[in-house]
């Protein structure tokens, strides 16, 4: 499980700091990381979380908890592109999916094992 | 004599009296913070306060300020 | 000691008794909250946990919500257009910019309402909420407000119709009183429009900053204001923090479903009325009188216009003359409408705009109007909900008359500041 954080750790750095440096310089610098200064930080508070479990004594909780608020983000993302989409259609505007597809859509299925063991806590542990 | 707010995470305790003011005495009573109950210290927020203790089995957040008005006698670290 | 303590060590101790016959009490294991709560009180990343959260309820409350907003306000458009096809002017008028005009706007506050309450329900059943007052907490206390204060003061970022809505998860009144009168500073994003075009006209490269500062005199002027409001009106005592923590739970969507749509509902029987009246006024109020403005064109001849007019000698010593005047009180009903009015008046349309300003702003006088538009009044909705939420007129005049002189002296201490240093 160290070994799932600290993979975590460096995914959720690396997309943090591209986007963040995109939002600070006003544009994207990789298509998929969309130029947002919170949104970047939102990726780096991710991966301080991994990073704090991997020191801690109780780590797991970390790796859960941190995979917890990645497959929110994922699923908040990809409500707002569903949003946009049917916005674009009720304005009538022009909008492609290509423009709100995110990194962190596509890192959804590494926050899988870590939100369900902790689902699976919430089932086996006193509340 | 201790007050409820130096106490450090971890530490049980015994509630010997709440002094201060009545409206807040009264809160803190109504919360089960009464003389002779157990209590334990689990933690202080990021920001040193608020603290969290447990008492007659649930958990309680309240502020340094307000816990100031706890005397309590500790039993254990 | 009292009765009342008396009574409460009384039930205790009969509380204590019960539970001492019925539960046996073993060493207390680990638990599920035990886990959650060891990474979101963390003292290195608790806060920052917190602040992503609160992004996320700030993106689902506003970006997820927009096209159903986008959708009503499209239907009550496309409403309009086919009444004021009629015959007669007048009715036309009045049925598609009044009528459905007004109905419009009062609800398309309907789905970042029921946003806002979905996302709050479901911290609340979790049990996150009382632990993200308890984290934040004593930042909040050091300006005046409370852990919970921070929710609602961060939504009003987006609409300040929702934030004050969501203040309902405070039950302290004092505290919660006091939230909902500094909500007003935190500039709203129909405010933003407006800081866009004059801080781009005036202010080129340094632009972004001038925006950004817009922003931040809102928190700060908020921050004082509520130190203030505690210690003169309120008796300067903070109320207490007592609060359980209470076991996390799994919330049920049926239960978040019910309470979101529970507010919402509160929503619509109670503000909505104050708002669609206060919408027909300031139809009446831009139309009027019908001949002078030739049917609801000419806004320069109409009565909003003369109430501007009025404004000018107020506004005067900050460089505005009563374009300004007229677009602030356009600008009552909805902040964004100032920029629309501004072009209304000089007859450019909206995208003139920028190009004719300069002929009637300085960079100081632009940066007093930029703070007046932050300040000044809460727009319409907002005093609506102000009425709901505080529950009396008196206490809802007192924020728009704090707000007013707060806006003059503030405007006047900037544009003193800005000619000063020779801005202008």
């Amino acid at each position: 499980m160290r070994w799932n954080s600290a993979i975590l750790f460096i995914v959720t750095l690396a997309a943090g700091l591209i986007e963040l440096a995109g939002g600070l310089k006003g544009e994207a610098v990789f298509q998929l990381f969309p130029s947002d200064v919170f949104g970047g930080l939102v990726m780096l508070t991710i991966s301080a979380v991994f990073l704090r479990g991997l020191t801690h004594r109780e780590h797991y909780a970390f790796y859960e908890f941190g995979s917890l608020i990645l497959l929110t983000f994922s699923i908040l993302y990809i409500l707002v592109m569903l949003a946009n989409g049917l916005d674009a259609v009720i304005v009538g505007e022009e909008w492609s999916i290509v423009d709100d597809l995110r990194i962190e859509m596509i890192l959804l299925p590494l926050a899988i094992p870590g939100t369900s063991r902790l689902i699976k806590e919430r089932r086996e542990l006193p509340p | 004599m201790r007050r409820l707010h130096n106490l450090k995470p971890g530490t049980k305790a015994i509630v010997l009296d709440i002094v201060g003011n009545s409206t807040l005495a009264k809160k803190l009573l109504g919360m089960g913070l009464t003389k002779g109950v157990e209590l334990k210290v689990v933690r202080n927020a990021p920001l040193k306060d608020p603290m969290e203790i447990e008492v007659r089995g649930y958990s309680l957040s309240l502020r340094k300020a307000e816990a100031e008005n706890v005397i309590v006698e500790v039993r254990e670290k | 000691m009292d009765f009342v303590s008396e009574l409460a060590v009384a039930r205790y101790e009969k509380i204590g008794e019960i539970v001492g016959k019925c539960v046996e009490r073993v060493e207390k294991p680990k638990t599920f909250s035990d886990i959650i709560d060891t990474v979101v009180t963390d003292k290195y990343v608790g806060i920052p946990i917190f602040l992503a959260l609160m992004w996320a309820v700030f993106q689902f409350a506003y970006s997820v919500s927009a096209p159903f907003s986008d959708a009503i306000d499209v239907f009550f458009s496309w409403c309009g257009d086919i009444a004021s096809g009629i015959e007669n002017s007048y009715v036309a008028s009045f049925l598609s910019d009044g009528f459905f005009g007004g109905w419009g706007f009062v609800l398309v506050f309907l789905p970042p309402i029921a946003f806002v309450f979905i996302a709050l329900t479901i911290l609340e059943q979790t049990g996150y909420l009382p632990r993200a007052a308890f984290v934040v907490d004593r930042a909040m206390t050091k300006v005046g407000l409370q852990g919970k204060s921070f929710i609602p003061m961060l939504l009003g970022f987006g609409c300040n119709i929702p934030a004050i809505m969501a203040t309902r998860t405070m039950e302290d009144d004092v505290d919660r009183k006091i939230t909902i009168m500094v909500n007003p500073l935190m500039s709203c994003s129909a405010r933003l429009p407006v800081y866009v075009l004059f801080a781009g006209v005036f202010f080129k490269e340094v632009a972004g900053a001038v925006v950004t500062s817009m922003y931040l005199l809102g928190i700060l002027l908020a921050a004082i204001m509520a130190t203030l409001f505690r210690k003169f009106i309120f008796g300067g005592k903070p109320s207490p923090l007592l609060m359980e923590l209470p076991p996390y739970e799994t919330p049920t969507l049926r239960s978040v479903l019910m309470n979101a749509w529970g507010k919402t509902l509160i929503f619509l029987k109670k503000a909505a009325t104050i708002l669609f009246i206060g919408a027909i006024i300031m139809w009446f109020l831009t139309t009027h009188p019908w001949d002078a403005t030739n049917g609801g064109e000419l806004i320069e001849n109409s009565y909003a216009s003369m109430i501007g007019h009025a404004v000018e000698p107020i506004v005067k010593p900050f460089g505005l003359d009563w374009t300004a005047g007229v677009a602030l009180v356009g600008g009552f009903m909805a902040k964004e409408i100032v920029v629309g009015t501004l072009g209304m008046i000089y007859g450019v349309g909206e995208e003139g705009v920028a190009d004719v300003i300069p002929q009637h702003f300085t960079p100081a006088s632009a940066l007093a109007l930029m703070a007046i538009t932050l300040i000044y009044v809460p727009c319409l909705a907002t005093i609506g909900i102000l009425r709901q939420e505080l529950g009396s007129w008196k206490w809802t005049a007192f924020v728009v008359a704090y707000e007013l002189v707060l806006a003059y002296v503030v405007a006047g201490i900037i544009y003193g500041i800005a000619v000063g240093l020779g801005v202008a």
